[in-house]
């Protein structure tokens, strides 16, 4: 009993002093803590004693730390603010210049094809061999100096030279290549133009040497076509003929992408944008046949040869179309090689850009002006004396004749100057002065080539007295071979003159054909005095044994095949003395086969020839014309004219 | 013992239903982490597989460009005309034609006849090779000489057997007769002026003299317009080099006096005074 009265007494005695405590908590909180707490005052523990929290140096070190992150706060916001505001501009493009990076994607050349697709000028790709002299040549001396192993640096160069110009085929040969190679330039060429699996090569074994694209232009037939295709720059760009006018259709556009780059040269993940694909340039198809302009341009530089001439051209149209099948001058570039080295070609195209005066060529826009008016038939026989005074100056036949009885075809067909101002005059000076308008005189023909020339035509409120006896033989006034081949094609399209053109279609990269319009022809003469002039042309290639009844171009014709066409002989102009040269002539010729359906006009012209074009004594052009119709007829299977056409009166008895 | 093994469940069912969740994630991330990586390795696999296919076709497209090219440029119709030009074709002009007309005979019209004449030259004649501009004319500058030593013994000039002693080195000169300073040129008598030097037998050695640092006639120019045997100042020495052709050197020489001469007429005595004297020999025997 004793021990369990005991046992409850300390089993009392905490709570009593539990209760002592609750009852004295202030005064025990304010001494020491004591172990004999209770659970709950253990789990709600007092604030500590403020014991230095609220001291003095407390204080000033918190405000103190304050201040100093307050300042730091203060100081960052303000340099944010500058970087981000005032200098965010400069930085920013100071950070993108150090940065980015734009590469360019070169376009592809668009090629320039003839009317069968055969390509005239086309781009390949290749490669320029670069090399950084000094820089390589540093490299190689650390590696030397690295390691003994390392190969001499100059006998590595030795190496490199020869490898370039082994594989080069010893154009540049090494000597060259070593220069270049022991230059003190931070930068050379070693070669352009070199083909991309040998550049590969060459840079597979030395990685010393670099390779760049380089895009090559070819021009598969050298000279072929060169005065309408033109040439190309060293950058590229167009520099003569299409290749210059239609620069912008040809060159594409280049692309580009943006991108940032480390100091290393590592680009940096997903900094790609502003990424524009290239353009490829379009496929420019012109109307030329690459066959007809080889043999054309053949010819008048064999012509040009034989004559001894200053320089001779030709031109070949469709005579339905008006297109352009081909054109042609003498001593033509190559673009295929050196351009800088062939300052004694010709670097033009002379058929379009040199106007000259035509001469009884012309004589055909009074033929047709007088039949079209009814003013005379082709039998009409006219008195014809050996000379006629018209407006103050007095103009003769180049042969000495009395008083002939020349029939209107006989006129054309013997090309008497007396005969054709005795008919221009019925004409009279408006009728003609507008039907050489209409026959597109005067004015560009718009064919589509730079630097064409309108020809010379005094509008008529300019004409001089004498101007009107000039004009109807060819003088006073200046065209190009386009226009007057182009005179022809009204007479062989049945009256209607359609402008020559010489671009067919542009072919898009992206396949879409768009076709060149086919011009609106315009009516300068009706269909039967169309065909009626061509009937009277016949003559001047008819050949009669006894000089009687014969033109002046019998070498012209064409066996098997009507022709019809015309010569002339105009005098040079003498710069020096402003009047004509009595000995020096522009001898042309423009015709049409065949005549009675008429598939080809062809014009030629020989500046100041010698001998004849097939170089035979006389001057006439007209071998050359037989030699391009002749061929040209056989090459196409044009069909035999039905009869060689009835014998023309050119000479009444 | 045996009552907790009884206890443990033998049945997969059941054992299945015990696995935890957990371990069918874990198994599920195991094998989607192997094919992941699986994925990965063969995809870079392919990935340089494809690397090395785009290179070939790049390298086949441009070869077959190249070779296009080739088949463009051999096609062109000039390329076309030269190969038929190098067969020995020639175009034909004029062909006739066989026409039937209407009643089903047989007609010829123009005249067969054999292509003749000569194939047109081509028309696409490679450019010559820019031919280098000539080199400037060599400047007439004496890599031959050679400083001799010679004792002032003026008499001895006077003995043509003398001279091959005197004529220490002249290297380059290989029996050049009287080349005088025009080196590259050995044996050229026009060089000099003096045809007839050369060619006399009775000239074994003429070691005509010059002194070093004369370049030319112009130092002494309009001194001595007509070298001869005459005025030089050295007889003994005009006597070798000189004299022996006769009077017809001196002739020659008065036509076409050469910048050398006035020099050894002019300055023979200096040249014999200053130890340091070039000879140039005369045809050796």
């Amino acid at each position: 009993m004793k021990r369990e009265g005991r046992r409850r007494q300390r089993a009392a005695k905490p709570a009593e002093t539990t209760k002592s405590t609750k009852s004295t908590k202030s005064a025990k909180a304010q001494t020491a803590p004591t172990q004999e707490r209770s659970a709950r005052s253990r789990r709600s523990r007092e604030a500590a004693p403020q014991s230095g929290l609220g001291s003095a140096s407390f204080v000033f070190r918190h405000r103190a730390g304050n201040a100093a992150i307050f300042l730091l706060l203060v100081l960052a916001a303000a340099q944010l603010f500058t970087l981000q505001v005032p200098r965010a501009e400069r930085l920013r493009a100071e950070a993108a210049s150090q940065l980015k990076v734009t590469d360019t994607d070169a376009a592809l050349r668009g090629a320039i094809v003839d009317r069968r697709g055969d390509k005239l000028a086309f781009t390949i790709e290749s490669r320029a061999l670069t090399f950084q002299p000094i820089k390589v040549r540093e490299q190689l001396e650390e590696a030397r100096a690295q390691s003994s192993d390392a190969l001499n640096p100059d006998r590595r160069l030795l190496d490199i030279a020869a490898e370039v110009a082994t594989r080069l085929g010893n154009k540049p040969d090494s000597a060259t290549v070593l220069k270049k190679l022991r230059s003190n330039e931070t930068f050379v060429y070693l070669a352009r133009a070199v083909d991309p699996a040998i550049a590969a090569a060459i840079t597979t074994k030395f990685p010393e040497v670099g390779s760049e694209r380089q895009d090559l232009r070819q021009y598969p037939g050298g000279v072929l076509a060169a005065n309408i295709v033109g040439g190309i720059d060293w950058d590229g760009h167009g520099l003569l003929g299409l290749e210059d006018s239609l620069d912008a259709v040809l060159a594409g556009t280049d692309g580009s992408v943006t991108y940032d780059r480390g100091s290393d040269g590592v680009v940096i993940p997903g900094s790609y944008r502003n990424r524009h694909d290239a353009v490829n340039g379009s496929t420019v198809m012109l109307t030329i046949d690459d066959d007809i302009q080889f043999y054309v341009q053949q010819q008048v530089q064999l012509a040009k040869d034989a004559s001894g001439a200053q320089n001779a051209s030709a031109v070949v149209l469709d005579a339905k179309t008006g297109e352009v099948l081909a054109m042609s001058n003498d001593n033509t570039f190559d673009p295929s090689q050196d351009l800088s080295r062939q300052q004694d070609r010709e670097l033009g195209n002379l058929p379009v850009s040199s106007p000259f005066e035509p001469g009884s060529v012309n004589k055909i826009v009074t033929a047709a002006a007088v039949i079209e008016s009814g003013l005379s038939n082709p039998d009409e026989v006219l008195q014809v004396p050996g000379s006629i005074r018209m407006g103050g100056v007095t103009v003769g036949d180049s042969w000495d004749h009395g008083v002939m009885p020349y029939t209107t075809t006989g006129v054309f067909g013997k090309s008497s100057n007396v005969g054709t101002l005795m008919l221009a005059q019925r004409i009279g000076p408006e009728r003609y002065a507008e039907m050489l308008r209409k026959f597109g005189l005067g004015q560009r023909t718009g064919v589509g080539l730079p630097g064409e020339s309108a020809g010379l035509l005094p509008p008529i409120d300019q004409w001089s007295g004498s101007t009107f006896s000039n004009l109807p033989i060819g003088q006073g006034l200046s065209m190009t071979l386009l226009q007057m081949t182009g005179m022809y094609q009204t007479i062989a399209n049945d009256g209607v003159r359609i402008r020559p053109r010489i671009i067919k279609a542009t072919v898009a990269p992206d396949g879409a054909r768009s076709e060149e319009p086919r011009p609106e022809g315009v009516r300068v003469v009706s269909a039967a005095t169309a065909r009626t002039v061509r009937d009277m042309f016949r003559s001047v290639v008819q050949r009669d044994p006894h000089g009687i009844q014969q033109g002046t171009g019998p070498q012209a014709s064409v066996e098997g095949y009507q022709i019809a066409g015309k010569t002339g002989t105009a005098q040079k102009i003498n710069s020096a003395c402003g009047c004509y040269y009595d000995e020096v002539y522009w001898i042309t010729f423009a015709g049409m086969a065949p005549a009675d359906d008429p598939r080809y006009v062809v014009g030629v012209m020989i500046d100041a020839p010698h001998r004849a074009a097939d170089g035979s004594p006389g001057s006439s052009a007209a071998p050359l014309f037989h030699n391009i119709s002749s061929w040209l007829l056989h090459r196409e299977n044009v069909p035999l004219s039905a009869d060689p056409g009835a014998p023309l009166i050119l000479q009444a008895d | 013992m045996l009552v907790r093994l009884a206890a443990i469940e033998v049945n997969p069912r059941t054992l299945v239903a015990r696995v935890p969740f957990v371990v069918l994630i874990i198994a599920a991330l195991g094998t989607g982490l192997g094919v992941t990586l699986w994925l990965s390795t063969d995809a870079a696999e392919r990935s340089y597989q494809l690397g090395n296919a785009r290179e070939v076709n790049q390298a086949l497209i441009q070869q077959k460009e190249a070779l296009e090219r080739d088949v463009l440029e051999a096609q062109a119709a000039p390329a076309l005309a030269e190969a038929a030009r190098e067969l020995g074709m020639i175009p034909s002009r004029d062909t006739a034609h066989l026409v039937q007309d209407a009643t089903g005979d047989w007609v010829v019209v123009g005249t067969p006849k054999p292509a003749e004449g000569v194939p047109p030259p081509p028309m696409n004649a490679p450019l010559a090779d820019p031919v280098p501009a000539a080199p400037p004319a060599p400047r007439v500058i004496e890599p031959l000489e050679v400083p001799v030593r010679i004792p002032p013994v003026t008499g001895r000039f006077a003995v043509p057997g003398a001279a091959p002693g005197l004529v220490q080195a002249v290297p380059g000169v290989p029996g050049g007769p009287a080349v005088l300073g025009v080196p590259g040129v050995p044996g050229g008598p026009a060089v000099l002026g003096v045809p007839g030097v050369p060619g006399v037998p009775g000239v074994p050695a003429a070691p005509l003299l010059l002194t070093p640092g004369v370049d030319g006639p112009h130092t002494i120019a309009g001194q001595v317009p007509t070298p001869g045997p005459g005025p030089l100042g050295v007889p003994g020495a005009a006597g070798v080099g000189v004299a022996p052709p006769g009077g017809e050197v001196a002739a020659q020489l008065g036509v076409d006096p050469l910048h050398l001469l006035p020099e050894v007429a002019s300055q023979p005595g200096a040249s014999l005074g200053i130890e340091q004297v070039e000879t140039v020999p005369g045809a050796p025997a």
